[in-house]
């Protein structure tokens, strides 16, 4: 069972191997079948072109053979016909060559007894040679015997043979002659037919390569296409992108692995540097905001710095003057003095520190004593604040510059008694957020809307709008609530000309109390 | 989907390519493989036969002597021997043939000529050197031969009588024309004489009175022959002794539209001739069997070569084939 396992593991590890997966694989491989194609039409080639070659040399080699016997036959004719005539030593000798030239040949030519006709003939032809020669060396002798009828005899019969011999030849060239034409004719046959097969296969072949060089090119390109598209795709900012895809080869499939895997790192460390680049870029706006805050407070402080003398001489003075008024038994005026000590006290704070909305409603009472001095009857103001409200911290000196604001330039010339009112519920604002909505509502004049307009653009513009008390303006109140609640909408203003104007707080509550109060403080 | 249906057009044309490249590098293989198929050149096949005989004939080649050269070299594959064929058209050549045969170291001669007869010296001659002489279709009785193979001319005669008396028509007389082909000279020959006595035989008895002219085809073409006599209009039967002549006149006869008023009988069993018949063309043809002879002969001499005494006078059956009944 193990053993099989093994085997089976090897087997399909051997599969795996022989598979043409890689680019190397599919170029050897196809190498290697047209290496093969090409082989087999050149070894064809070369294979017949041999034995044709073989074949059209053993065609004239009899040819060629019995010429030479022909020759050597007239040759030695030749030189036995000198020597009866002259028996000259000369061509004794040329005979003697000849006969062993054509004893040569006659041996090449008895190649046995075979039902072929040709070959038959020839090993006739073979054996005529002997009695040719015996007739001859018959003459020879009967010429040395000086036996002149004998050796004309031989002669006669060394004639005879020869023209035996030589009407053979003639016979076996036409005999092979018409063979010989067949084989040829069969051979170029066969050779045509070969030639045509090969060209076909040449053709296949080239066929087959051009094919494959489109094919495999389309492998190798279509990868190498599809990953520059996703680069684009990449510098264009688009890192979710799916690589995946049907490639035809191991090189592809890891080059696309790898470059999905780049592109996740690459989203990722991308968003790692947006949420650093946005953490840096709200701490750089709170850098910027804290120093505009810091600004805005150092203005203020000048300014207050500028409007004040000297606190503690202010003070100091006051209560000197509110000493004197008890002493003079001046209730009215010691009352004045108290509630301008504390508003003094109260605006003389750092505009940084955090103060409570129930703070801020101290100080505006206070201040609303002081103007009730003043203006008498001809201002009413009044406070309507629910009990979660009263826990809203807030920066200080926001109530007072608005109900100022109402005052100078809503209630001023107004002829008839002037209404302020102070309206602080609890709310949601549009985010869910649990807020303190806390409005300042007069009864004056109004603004029209190109006045309200301007107002509110020097208001959110950082206007630096001086406070006729206090120095601090719209503007600066605005920032300052912006800076500390952290948003924008934290002041709205509404006004109908004639009609008196609304600014409404939206700030947000960290914790609230639920009772609700309602003051109306009158003279 | 496009660059699917691309990709598997590609690969289909590339497996379709490949299997067409695979058929062809086979077939390639198989033609260069059947280059071996070519005729053996010079050399290719040495001879391993181990006797040679000579066979002298007539320089006309008929379908008898075909027939014969085919039986004896047949036969001559089996038992080891080969035969050189020497034809001769005159006395000059006759002799030569057999000096060539002698010369070449043959161990026997058969003799198949017109006239076998006027060989009987140069057979004499051979039989006296050693060699062994077969003597084929037509006998040279004074001549030394070792043996004679053949079919009795004279029974043949009577064949061809019984033929024609068979197949003549029963009119008052009949007028018959028998015409001697290649294998028979002239009178002089004695094959011819026992043919002729033996048709005459065979005739004279059966049909009366019967006029029987005889000529040889050597003097005159036998379409001229048959012509002449069809235009003369008094032979109601034709002999033939050859197949070539056979067909001859049987093809006259046709031209002539006289097929149906005309005896032909005629001799052989070549294609032609048996389809002739056959088709009631020809009313018979008597029939040897050379091939058989040719056997017959080549192991008359292979006994004889092994010292054995065979029979000296061997004759081959003559057979006849008829066309059908109600053929004409």
């Amino acid at each position: 069972m193990q053993n099989n396992s093994k085997l089976r593991g090897k087997w399909h590890h051997l599969i795996k191997r022989l598979k043409v997966t890689t680019i190397r694989a599919k170029v050897l491989g196809f190498t290697l079948v047209l290496l093969f194609g090409l082989l087999i039409g050149y070894g064809s080639v070369l294979f017949v072109t041999n034995d044709l070659s073989e074949s059209f040399d053993a065609l004239f080699d009899r040819s060629l053979m019995l010429s030479d016997l022909e020759k050597s036959m007239n040759a030695m004719e030749a030189h036995v016909t000198r020597y009866l005539e002259t028996k000259d030593s000369d061509s004794f000798v040329g005979y003697m060559t000849e006969r062993e030239r054509l004893l040569e040949l006659s041996k090449r030519l008895k190649v046995g007894l075979s039902a072929d006709e040709a070959e038959l003939r020839l090993h006739n032809l073979g054996i005529l040679v002997t009695p040719y020669l015996e007739a001859a060396e018959d003459a020879i002798q009967q010429k040395r015997a000086r036996n002149i009828q004998a050796t004309l005899k031989a002669q006669a019969t060394l004639m005879t043979r020869s023209q035996f011999l030589k009407e053979g030849i003639q016979g076996l060239f036409r005999l092979d002659f018409s063979k010989n034409l067949n084989r040829y004719v069969a051979m170029t046959e066969q050779m045509g037919k070969i030639n045509v097969l090969l060209l076909w296969i040449f053709l296949l072949l080239l066929l087959l390569g051009m094919v494959f060089v489109v094919d495999f090119t389309q492998r190798i390109s279509e990868p190498i296409e599809a990953l520059s598209l996703h680069a684009q795709q990449l510098s264009s900012g688009n890192y979710h992108i799916d690589v995946a895809g049907d490639y035809g080869y191991d090189e592809a499939i890891v080059l696309s692995q790898a470059f999905s895997e780049v592109a996740t790192h690459m989203a990722r460390s991308i968003e790692e540097l947006k949420d650093k680049a946005e953490t840096q870029k709200q701490l750089r706006l709170s850098a910027v905001e804290n120093l505009r805050m810091q600004n805005l407070l150092k203005q203020a402080e000048l300014l207050a710095l500028q409007s004040q003398i000297n606190p503690h001489f202010l003070f100091n003075t006051i209560n000197a003057g509110l000493q004197l008024a008890i002493l003079e038994d001046a209730d009215q005026t010691a009352s004045f003095l108290d509630h301008m000590a504390r508003m003094f006290r109260y605006n003389i704070q750092r505009l940084d520190n955090t103060v409570s909305f129930s703070d801020e409603l101290e100080n505006l009472k206070h201040y609303y004593h002081l103007m009730k001095v003043r203006f008498q009857d001809m201002l009413v103001m009044t406070f309507e604040v629910e009990a979660g409200c009263y826990g809203l911290s807030m920066p200080p000196m926001i109530l007072q510059p608005i109900v100022e604001n109402a005052l100078v330039h809503g209630l001023k010339h107004k002829e008839t008694p002037g209404h302020i009112h102070i309206l602080a519920q609890v709310g949601v604002d549009s985010t869910g957020v649990n807020c303190a909505v806390v409005t300042v509502s007069d009864d004056g004049a109004g603004m029209d809307q190109e006045t309200l307009e301007r107002l509110v653009a020097s208001a959110y513009n950082q206007g630096i709008a001086l406070g006729h008390t206090t120095g601090l303006g719209l503007a600066n109140v605005y920032e300052r609530l912006k800076v500390f609640f952290d948003r924008r909408e934290v002041l709205s203003i509404s006004s109908e000309l004639g009609k008196g104007t609304h600014v409404t707080l939206t700030l947000p509550l960290l914790g609230s109390g639920k009772e609700a109060y309602h003051e109306s403080t009158r003279n | 989907m496009l660059k699917d249906k691309k990709r598997i057009a590609l690969k289909v044309i590339e497996v379709g390519l490949t299997s067409i490249l695979a058929v062809l590098l086979m077939v390639a293989f198989f033609q260069v493989a059947g280059s071996a198929n070519l005729p053996p050149t010079f050399l290719a096949v040495q001879g391993n036969a181990t006797v040679q005989y000579a066979l002298i004939m007539d320089m006309e080649l008929t379908a008898a002597n075909d027939a014969l050269i085919d039986g004896l070299k047949a036969s001559a594959k089996d038992v080891g021997s080969v035969v050189t064929l020497y034809q001769v058209d005159g006395e000059k050549s006759l002799a030569q043939a057999f000096e060539l045969a002698s010369l070449t170291q043959c161990e026997g001669i058969f003799v198949k000529l017109r006239k076998n007869a006027g060989a009987t010296n140069y057979i004499q001659k051979a039989v006296q050197s050693g060699m062994r002489v077969v003597v084929i279709d037509h006998d040279a009785p004074d001549s030394l031969r070792d043996a004679y193979i053949g079919a009795n001319p004279v029974l043949v005669g009577k064949k061809a009588a019984e033929m024609a008396i068979k197949w003549a028509k029963p009119i008052q007389s009949q007028s018959v024309m028998v015409l001697l082909g290649a294998s028979h000279q002239d009178a002089t020959g004695i094959a011819s004489s026992a043919y002729l006595n033996g048709f005459r035989q065979g005739v004279e008895n059966a049909l009366n009175p019967t006029n029987i002219e005889v000529v040889y085809t050597s003097e005159l073409a036998s379409e001229v022959i048959i012509e002449n006599a069809l235009k003369a209009g008094k032979v109601q039967i034709f002999v033939c002794t050859e197949p070539e002549d056979t067909i001859k006149a049987m093809n006259v006869l046709i031209d002539y539209n006289r097929i149906k008023e005309v005896v032909l009988i005629g001799s052989g069993n070549i294609p032609q001739v048996v389809d002739g018949v056959e088709k009631g063309l020809i009313e018979a043809s008597i029939q040897v069997d050379y091939v058989a002879m040719g056997v017959e002969a080549m192991r008359l001499m292979t006994k004889l070569i092994g010292d054995n005494a065979p029979t000296a006078y061997q004759l081959m059956p003559i057979n006849v084939i008829e066309g059908p009944d109600n053929a004409k």
